[in-house]
């Protein structure tokens, strides 16, 4: 987290994350390259691009889809999600090379202009399996030059999250048309059955991790939770909680952390203001709650992010019957402060 | 995640789990069993022998070629990929930019590689062929080559 503006706010891990990203593509040219060579002799450069920039802008594109899911099915995934932008960033310039190369080799040498001749070139708009794939591809690249050129926190911030959400989640209409984009294009062409293998496989797992991720958290989102008569609802009990870690429910669609540290406990909403990360996911370092997408901050007792920064979350009411953990879930205002539950001395009243 | 990015997300993969295999397949199905390419004759005639004359572009190499019996023979090797979107090869016995002289459709080009067309009898007696090349889809005249030797 930054209190300015910067075009990238570089750190071991950003460099590691994106030191690994770029020795994967080098291998992937490398071995695009000789295969290349091998295989089909009779190459020019320009087509090498195209379908080199293509073929690995296509791969990215399912790793960046799987990462999410993962992250949320397993947390040592979390570590592929802290700088999954920059994979994002880099796949929409290899999406750029293969569609710029494209219309430039297919429909530069003519007196049509090349972007209009991306629409003109093919009109079977009625039929599907001959529909004009190229525009496919075309309107993906303009999504994802949208998405890229948001990425940055300024957008995040300035769009609000629930906005940028919405428009990143174009991602997913820029998946179903590159999709039919490489079925209606290339594949119509290729005699080789591992192209459309590839696809295929990399399709089913996406779809399998998403509605795995996604099934597995709606059934906790709507879990009924035991209330008592003063609104509190049963959290969990304390020995459930870890130490410096939290114990996420959900009450009415609204998601809330009960982190448990230095023998005390209290609870803030689940919700990152950054990106809506999960903040009970996260944990406790040097005092502050921790997201585990970009490792913004907040303090527990009373939600607000350390000086200088200025992120708030809600906070809520915690009591200790015993030893379990109940929580209100009326919130209060972002960066209410709240007196943390201590747990001793609920404890010795047993 | 908020739970309603969540209940979002779900909807949206469920819409896809479907959505997708169907597109797909039917793409998938459609795959013609082979692909055709027809701008390559199916069996190239043999080169005749004798090389009456030859020119040049920097994308095309023309030979026109005889043998002993008067046969003739038009040799076309395209050296470079074409960037138009289709090039027809004509014959005529008429001098460069002369509209209204007789064209015989020869043939057409493809991709890179030797192409030879069968000409008509009369072009044995014409020192000089005109070799006029023509995009018939954007309906343009591509270049028209002098062949005399």
């Amino acid at each position: 987290m930054s209190v300015n503006y910067q075009p990238v706010l570089w750190n071991v891990q950003k460099k590691r994350y994106d030191g690994a990203m770029l020795v994967f593509m080098g291998l992937y040219v490398l071995l695009f390259s000789v295969l290349t060579v091998l295989v089909n002799p009779d190459f020019t450069a320009e087509t090498l691009i195209i379908r080199m920039a293509g073929s690995l802008a296509l791969v990215l594109l399912h790793i960046i889809l799987a990462i999410g899911p993962l992250a949320r099915l397993n947390r040592r995934f979390l570590l592929l999600l802290y700088n999954r932008r920059h994979l994002g960033v880099t796949m929409f310039v290899l999406a750029a090379i293969h569609g710029v190369f494209a219309i430039v080799q297919f429909h530069s040498n003519s007196d049509t202009n090349p972007l209009v001749s991306v629409f003109t070139s093919n009109v079977h708009y009625d039929s599907f399996v001959r529909f004009p794939f190229q525009v496919l591809g075309f309107f993906s690249l303009i999504i994802l030059f949208l998405m890229a050129a948001s990425s940055h926190d300024f957008w995040l911030h300035n769009l609000r999250p629930k906005v940028w959400k919405t428009l990143h989640m174009g991602v997913y209409a820029v998946y179903t048309m590159i999709v039919l984009h490489v079925m209606l294009g290339v594949i119509q062409l290729e005699s080789s059955p591992w192209l459309v293998s590839l696809l295929g496989v990399g399709m089913v797992t996406l779809i399998a991790l998403h509605l795995a991720a996604g099934w597995k958290e709606v059934g906790t989102d709507v879990r009924k939770r035991r209330a008592s008569a003063d609104g509190y609802v049963f959290v969990a009990e304390i020995d459930d909680i870890r130490n410096n870690r939290a114990k996420v429910i959900t009450v009415d669609g609204e998601s809330i952390a009960v982190f448990k540290y230095d023998n005390k406990l209290s609870a803030v909403s689940n919700v990152c203001k950054h990106q809506n990360g999960p903040l009970g996911e996260g944990k406790i370092i040097d005092g502050c709650i921790t997201c585990p997408w970009h490792g913004y901050q907040y303090r527990p007792e009373d939600g607000c992010s350390p000086p200088p920064f200025k992120e708030k979350v809600a906070t809520y009411d915690l009591k200790l019957v015993g030893r379990q953990v109940w929580v209100n879930p009326a919130p209060y205002p972002d960066g209410t402060a709240r007196l943390p539950v201590s747990i001793t001395e609920k404890a010795a009243t047993r | 995640m908020i739970s309603q990015l969540r209940k979002r997300h779900v909807a949206v993969w469920t819409t896809l789990a479907i959505a997708l295999p169907v597109g797909f397949l039917t793409a998938y199905q459609r795959i013609p069993a082979t692909v055709s390419d027809q701008s390559l004759p199916d069996s190239q005639p043999s080169a005749l022998p004798e090389v009456v004359a030859m020119a040049e572009t920097p994308a095309l190499q023309l030979v026109r070629r005889a043998n002993a019996s008067d046969g003739q023979q038009l040799e076309v090797i395209v050296r470079q990929p074409l960037t138009t979107a289709s090039a027809l090869v004509y014959w005529s016995d008429g001098p460069i930019g002369n509209e209204a002289a007789g064209k015989t459709l020869l043939g057409r080009l493809g991709p890179r590689g030797t192409y030879r067309f069968a000409v008509p009898d009369a072009s044995a007696d014409e020192p000089a062929w005109t070799i006029s090349l023509y995009d018939g889809i954007k309906s343009r005249p591509i270049d028209t080559i002098l062949l005399k030797p």
